[in-house]
């Protein structure tokens, strides 16, 4: 034989199998450009339509010279192997006869045996220990089964793989590419050790691994196994025989094998294929949403981004970058079929958990990894807490448009909740003195670095096309601290993250007129929210008929009156509050909102509300006529107000009445305005 | 975009979809993942303190069987390293004279445990107030193999060899002798009965 490379396939029985094969191989010859022969050695068959078979086949027309020898007795597998070493003239393929080999397989083998110093090279199968596919790529293309779909198979490894090669202590034996400097160098398979089958390849790869030659995994191809037919039920035994064998000759074997398991240098290879299976439709837009949380998290901002998304679904695909507490993280969740998204995510490059500085590089660096990732036709910031002010430098180069949902006021202040001490609202004062008191107490920070933190967001103020807002008031307040163009704000209610089939239907009047006043303080119970001036009210009524409860965790300690029911689904609030028998919902935090969920949630359940005078509670409070504002400031102010409606209870059905007739839309009803807004268009409604 | 570009676009997904996995891992406390596990109780630990925020000035006890305590209104938090416990004790002015009973009828708080942030050197959150730490030896990671061929030797008890200053000086005077000795006939008549 004068080939390059010669194919050797060593035969015993099963003739489906066998002859699978070695078509599979005349079928592929003629498109190589490898120059190969094929040498199938019929290990004295006991099966006489083998034996047919092979004689037959000898005298096929194919692009390969074809040659058949017989062996006079059985010799087993590893001494015929070594037979067709020793009768090739160059570089060898042993290849078991119960594979199927793809288009292209050789010469992508053999380019990679053209490498330096390599002594094997080994494809990616179904079946091969550390070269087996991963198994959502086994269940893709069917390989477990009957009808696997191997050429389509092939042809996704080829078009999705890294061709990382990477390098493995030993190839393996079912489709082995073997040099011939490496048989040269380290002789053939140990016939007298392993004669039996199962290590020769192993014992081999660990010799030629010590004479300074390489091992590789070819991961663009891929040869179907169907394995576990070469030794049938001595399978085990046969492997652990080799195993003790191995171990006993290579005492390093064993930790460098679980070494090589535990590191799998095919990890990055074998993502890269699973990436392949669900790719992103390209049709369909692309939007990044810029959040400060998994977007799997039970705050108000991660359920409104999951109502939108999941609203925007049929035309839109979505990826998430957050912070996490080694860096960063991109979830993908994209609509690749009729099912649930599929979702993966991503680690990036970060570091703690808490970006503290102005502009993070890091952060800077993560956002723009995923930019480089993927491509995004939009991306929307929803909150920029642990991402610092980098993304908007970022974003000023990206060609798609740039929303910015403003849901706390941490572009005003880093102190976002404007308050001092959690208790006294600043309202964004243009009077920098209170900054000069609070930030230092509140943040650590100074009052300079304030006007630098300003200064460098509207520098960057340009990055951003569309600033949307839930409600004028928090529009106010932002516009306080700086200048937009007017074209580029956007008010977009949030709509309910609730069920509206929770909406009540008529207000119930005995429970208005005959029952105690009942006020549910609702939401985290902190000083923030409230608490201070729901504890005062509590206490003013200890030992009347006027009752105070509170829903939800409390982070500080509420007053004994106060009657606590703990933590709550938003979904069961309505339920609750007519278990409890709630007239009005309590909202009396100093904490100017933006939107204000809760408030939402209390009127899907038809109860009016109290809230602070300023701020987005108050805006809707006004409009909607569905309740009444205080000053959080003034506690007396609360119990003024409670006094009355203790005594005016007609008031407390009028804005009940209108609270239940309150049109309340759901977050879906807002997604075309998004829409558009990704597609760089309006918000129009 | 090129080819060459579309397969480091690839490769770059597919590096950041494993080191999603392995980080996985170690969040779940797989493994590799007792860091990870220390992380999440410290974050659980920052959210009690903030919640547990007591008016006052915090104060460092002592029950008879040594363990030492901040008291922090109507809390108490164990301070487990020795070390930690003395340092807190010369901050505070000294250890204040509290019952075992009074001890043990506050609340168990958060434990005072050391911090460790990239940003700023290892501290102690004490009243709501950060106390950055001078003079702790720091741990030097190893990967896990590289001594455990060494044989090992007794525990080194760290906490029990420190004691406070103002213990310390108290020893040299000659009325903590006088005591000592007080003690010592005590424990022997009692032995005798």
């Amino acid at each position: 034989m004068t080939a390059h490379v010669t194919i050797v396939v060593p035969v015993y029985r099963g003739l489906t199998d066998v002859q699978s094969c070695l078509e599979s191989v005349l079928r592929h010859g003629a498109s190589m450009t490898t120059r190969s022969a094929l040498l199938v050695i019929d290990d004295a068959s006991p099966e006489a339509d083998v034996r047919d078979y092979l004689d037959k086949f000898a005298s096929l027309p194919a692009a390969m010279p074809i040659d058949v020898v017989r062996n006079d007795v059985n010799r087993g597998f590893v001494a015929t192997v070594n037979a067709g070493f020793a009768a090739a003239p160059g570089d060898v393929v042993v290849l078991n006869s119960d594979t199927i080999v793809t288009a292209g397989w050789l010469d992508r083998l053999s380019a990679a045996a053209a490498e330096p110093d390599v002594a094997t090279v080994t494809p990616l199968t179904n079946f091969g220990s550390i070269c087996t596919l991963p198994r959502a790529v086994v269940d893709a293309f069917a390989l477990d089964t009957d009808a696997p779909r191997i050429d389509e198979c092939a042809e996704f490894v080829a078009e999705h793989s890294l061709t990382a090669r990477p390098e493995v202590i030993s190839g393996v034996g079912f489709c082995m590419y073997v040099t011939r400097a490496a048989l040269d160098a380290c002789g053939h398979f140990d016939e007298e050790t392993f004669g039996l089958g199962y290590g020769e390849e192993v014992d081999f790869c660990l010799r030629a691994g010590r004479a300074g030659f390489r091992h590789l995994v070819e991961d663009s191809t891929y040869v179907y196994h169907r394995g576990g037919g070469s030794f049938g039920e001595r399978r085990e035994a046969a492997m652990r025989r080799a195993s003790a064998l191995l171990h006993g000759r290579y005492r390093f074997f064993r930790a460098a094998n679980r070494r090589e398991r535990a590191q799998n240098p095919l990890a990055v290879p074998f993502a890269a294929l699973e990436l392949g299976l669900a790719p992103r439709r390209e049709e369909r837009p692309h939007v990044l949403h810029v959040l400060h949380s998994p977007p799997s998290a039970l705050g108000g901002t991660e359920k409104h981004l999951r109502t939108l998304m999941e609203a925007l679904s049929a035309d839109f695909d979505f990826s998430v970058i957050f912070p996490v507490d080694s860096g960063f993280a991109l979830r993908t969740m994209w609509q690749t079929g009729r099912d649930a998204p599929t979702e993966h995510e991503f680690l990036l490059p970060g570091g703690a958990w808490q970006v503290t500085e102005m502009h993070d590089d890091v952060a800077a660096a993560a956002l723009r990894t995923a930019l480089d990732m993927f491509h995004f036709d939009a991306v929307h910031v929803q909150n920029l807490i642990g991402h610092s002010l980098a993304p908007l430098a970022v974003l000023d180069g990206f060609d798609g448009p740039v929303v910015c949902s403003v849901r706390d006021l941490f572009l005003a202040c880093p102190n976002h909740s404007l308050l001092y001490r959690d208790r006294q609202a600043c309202g964004i004062p243009e009077d920098m003195a209170l900054c000069a008191r609070c930030l230092p107490e509140t943040r650590g920070l100074t009052v300079e670095y304030l006007e630098r933190f300003r200064a460098t967001v509207r520098d960057r103020l340009g990055a951003v096309d569309h600033w949307v807002f839930a409600t004028q008031s928090a529009a106010d307040y932002f516009l306080r601290a700086y200048d937009v163009d007017p074209d580029r704000i956007e008010i977009i209610e949030h709509g309910a993250i609730v069920d509206l089939a929770h909406r009540a239907g008529e207000p119930d009047e005995a429970l208005v007129f005959d029952e105690p006043l009942r006020l549910a303080f609702v939401g985290l119970g902190w000083a923030k929210k409230g608490l201070d001036v729901v504890n005062a009210l509590a206490d003013h009524f200890a030992d009347g008929d006027v009752e105070v409860h509170h829903f939800g965790d409390l982070r500080e300690r509420a007053a004994p009156a106060v009657r606590l029911h703990g933590r709550y689904d938003n979904e069961l609030l309505p339920e609750l509050l007519d278990r409890a028998g709630i007239q009005v919902v309590l909202l009396p935090g100093p904490y100017a909102e933006t939107f204000g969920h809760v408030m939402t949630e209390a009127l899907v359940s038809g109860r009016p509300v109290v809230g602070a005078r300023y701020g987005a509670l108050a805006e809707r409070i006004r409009r909607h006529g569905v309740g009444w504002t205080i000053d959080p400031d003034d506690p007396q102010s609360l119990i003024d107000l409670v006094e009355h409606l203790d005594r005016a209870r007609e008031e407390i059905l009028r804005a009940t009445r209108r609270a239940i007739e309150l049109h309340i839309d759901p977050v879906a009803a807002t997604a075309d305005r998004y829409a558009a807004l990704y597609r760089n268009g309006k918000g129009e409604p | 975009m090129s080819d060459v570009e579309q397969r480091l676009r690839r490769e770059l997904r597919a590096v950041a979809l494993v080191n999603r996995q392995l980080h996985a891992q170690l969040e779940d406390g797989g493994g590799l993942g007792f860091r990870a596990s220390r992380a999440a109780q410290a974050s659980a630990w920052a959210a009690q303190l903030e919640l547990d925020r007591a008016p006052g000035d915090p104060v460092i006890a002592r029950r008879s069987d040594g363990a030492a305590y901040v008291i922090e209104g109507d809390r108490r938090r164990e301070v487990r390293s020795g070390l930690v416990a003395a340092a807190l004790a010369e901050a505070l002015g000294g250890e204040r004279p509290m019952s075992d009973a009074a001890i043990d009828a506050l609340a168990e708080g958060v434990p005072v445990e050391v911090f460790e942030s990239p940003k700023v050197p290892p501290f102690v959150v004490v009243g709501s107030r950060r106390y950055p730490l001078r003079g702790l030896p720091l741990p030097h990671p190893v990967s896990g193999d590289e001594f455990q061929h060494l044989p090992q030797g007794e525990e080194l008890n760290v906490a029990a060899a420190i004691v406070p200053r103002a213990r310390f000086q108290e020893a040299l005077t000659g009325r903590y002798q006088l005591d000592r000795v007080k003690r010592a006939v005590a424990r022997r008549l009692r032995g005798r009965r």
